[in-house]
């Protein structure tokens, strides 16, 4: 027979695992990096917008940039995605999709290349997160960037 | 069974219909303005403005400025921007995660802007949801939300 004490350490584990699920505050707190001014980066350089070890959720990733050769790296736990404007606007990711970089705007005419991440539901992450910009080796790159994440707070 | 095991099992029972949308936990509230209301220029229009805990559903407004500045607090979040800005990002089409514009039109001077969060966006502290135009606008609105029911 299960001890009553047993019992209630299962049943903590079930109420802190549900609160969890449902983004409880007492778990979870939402955090915002903005950069509404432009920032410049050199030609052959790079720039980190986070690099962060704990557990969270990305919810919404934002980039503007003038240079359409910028590489986009974002790492979640071990899982890396990268690419340009030009990369992106190439395999046809001009609208939104739920699951990796799409682009919002693609301006030659303009230099205005716009690239969202809005991972549906917000991707998970237990270890590392860290989002990169390189300017190509040739021009340098003006970005301005918004990324939206649940940070585990438990 | 113990009082601290029956007060556990309570507690499960809840946080289980809080993750179902259980009515007896959420109620839907709906704010729809859909006759055009004249707000001055800088007025500022108050669509939601709540310290309670709840979950954004879609909230959509509807102005004839495209320089209106549109504000949504939810807890620690601001995001601010206007009809213009979001068509100079190329946000004209849905998206889950940003506000965006389902109109952009200056011939008719008619700018639509969404917000249609997935999952739906939960808060804990505060919703505000706010428009302030430029020049005398005519302005319509719908905000659908859950909100926490009180124990």
């Amino acid at each position: 027979m299960i001890s009553s004490e047993k019992v209630n350490e299962l049943l903590r584990e079930a109420v802190k695992y549900t609160k969890i699920l449902n983004l409880d505050p007492e778990y979870w707190r939402i955090e915002t990096l903005i950069h509404d001014t432009p920032v410049s980066i050199p030609a052959g350089s790079s720039k980190e917008l986070l690099d962060i070890r704990e557990r969270g959720k990305v919810v919404l990733l934002y980039t503007l940039c003038n240079n359409k050769n910028t590489l986009l790296e974002v790492y979640i736990d071990n899982m890396l995605m990268r690419g340009t404007p030009s990369e992106i606007y190439k395999a046809g990711l001009v609208g939104y999709n739920p699951t990796t970089f799409w682009l919002s705007r693609f301006d030659e005419t303009n230099n205005r290349y716009v690239v969202l991440y809005t991972p549906v539901p917000p991707k998970e992450y237990f270890g590392r997160v860290y989002i990169k910009l390189y300017a190509p080796k040739d021009s340098s790159v003006t970005f301005k960037y918004l990324a939206v994440r649940y940070k585990y707070v438990g | 069974m113990s009082a601290e095991t029956e007060k556990l099992l309570e507690e499960l029972v809840y946080q289980l219909k809080i993750a179902s949308n259980d009515p007896s936990v959420w109620e839907i509230v709906v704010v729809d303005v859909d006759i055009p209301i004249v707000v001055k220029a800088k007025d500022k229009l108050t669509i939601v403005d709540s310290c309670e805990s709840g979950k954004l559903i879609a909230t959509s407004i509807t102005a004839t400025d495209k320089d209106a500045v549109i504000e949504f607090e939810i807890d620690n979040i601001l995001m601010r921007t206007t009809p213009a800005k979001l068509y100079e990002d190329g946000l004209v089409g849905y998206n889950t995660a940003y506000l965006w514009l389902s109109r952009y039109d200056e011939t008719e001077n008619k700018y639509v802007v969404w917000f249609t969060p997935v999952p739906d966006r939960p808060y804990f502290s505060r919703l505000r949801i706010e428009v302030i135009p430029t020049v005398n606008a005519l302005l319509t609105y719908s905000c659908y939300r859950y909100r926490r029911r009180k124990l």
